[in-house]
């Protein structure tokens, strides 16, 4: 196979691959939507403790979004620092 | 594409090399040049922190300058007030270890903060490029680059390894590895590996996306559109990740000091 098509067939396939990894957005969407909304069921029984809430609330948050943040590193690396491109020299 | 004469740069770039520092051939790390000299290269995220580095100084230097009991003037109210915001953010969770990480959480929480939020006030800057002169930013979001997150991800694993050192001795801490039971062992190693991958990668993550995708937007709308999702991209995601990442931080020193006191 010449190099034109082995590289026309990588960056396609990256761009796929980019965009699949991307699907992982799904769950923490749902997961910190879900965190926020008890959090407002909490603030609307307990309005005093609002600050701590909230910022156990982020805290949360910002952990299971360990999983978005993973997958969207996976496709910036795939866009903007290919490892398959390099390797075909 | 020319505008006035001037090459419109890339939007979605990594740090470029501003200037580089001559080293001798042998010297470690050295980036060779063409011409076969070796330069140190310092790029616009070590440029950038610099500039914050010195805006910081100055600023504490001036604001702690000539502080008073009886006559407290506007802006040591407001210094005082920041004082207490930290005072309270690292005591909220250190609870008795405040004093001992007062210092380098707070420095932490303000350096992140600048430097997330450095990309809303957009100064301009003249380059020389291989096809002409380039108009763009001079500053790019330290942490929008890799070596600067992890860099300070390593410093915050120094903190929470020395914390755990510290109250149990290094064998109580490889003892606690093996906790619950001895076949939990790489399970536990990946745990405490993931820690510093974890909080450097969310906020590379977030600060690079929130760039890749306001440079997109404007390369597909005029500026009138994408101007205002600077106040989401730059100043809200900047302020509540540069929380998140000091809070993970504080975090992670808790679990390792456990139920130790200070003395």
């Amino acid at each position: 196979m010449d190099m034109l098509t082995a590289k026309t067939i990588i960056l396609a396939a990256s761009a796929l691959g980019a965009g699949l990894a991307m699907i992982a957005g799904l769950g923490p969407g749902i997961g910190e939507g879900y965190a926020a909304g008890k959090a407002v069921e909490s603030v609307a029984r307990q309005p005093e403790a609002r600050g701590d809430i909230i910022s156990t609330m982020v805290m949360g948050q910002a952990i299971s979004e360990s999983t978005g943040i993973y997958s969207l590193v996976i496709a910036l690396i795939l866009l903007y620092a290919n490892p398959f491109l390099s390797k075909l020299g | 594409m020319k505008l006035f004469g001037l090459v419109k740069p890339p939007l979605v770039e990594g740090p470029g090399i501003v200037f580089g520092i001559p080293v001798p051939h042998n010297f470690p790390l050295a980036y060779k040049l063409a011409d076969g000299s070796a330069i140190l290269p310092v790029t616009t995220t070590v440029i950038t922190t610099w500039i914050i580095m010195a805006f910081l100084v100055l600023l504490f230097r001036w604001g702690t300058k000539d502080l008073s009991l009886e006559n407290p003037s506007k802006k040591q109210a407001f210094f005082e007030t920041l004082y207490h915001f930290y005072d309270s953010v690292v005591g909220q969770i250190l609870g008795k270890w405040k004093d001992k990480y007062l210092v380098y959480i707070s420095s932490l929480l303000t350096f992140l903060f600048i430097s997330n939020t450095i990309t809303f006030f957009p100064v301009p800057w003249l380059s020389r490029t291989d096809v002409g002169w380039s108009l763009h930013y001079l500053f790019r979001a330290p942490t929008a680059d890799l070596n600067t997150t992890v860099g300070l991800a390593l410093i915050t694993t120094m903190a929470f390894l020395s914390a755990a050192f510290a109250t149990s001795g290094p064998v109580g801490y490889f003892k606690g590895l093996l906790e619950p039971f001895p076949l939990m062992l790489p399970l536990n190693i990946v745990g405490e590996g993931a820690k510093p991958v974890n909080i450097s990668m969310r906020l590379f993550g977030n600060m690079f996306a929130g760039s890749v995708i306001l440079g997109l937007l404007y390369k597909a709308a005029p500026a009138v559109v994408p101007a205002p999702l600077h106040l989401y991209f730059d100043l809200f995601s900047g302020a509540i990740q540069s929380y998140v990442f000091t809070m993970l931080t504080m975090v992670y020193i808790q679990g390792a000091l456990g139920d130790a006191q200070p003395e």
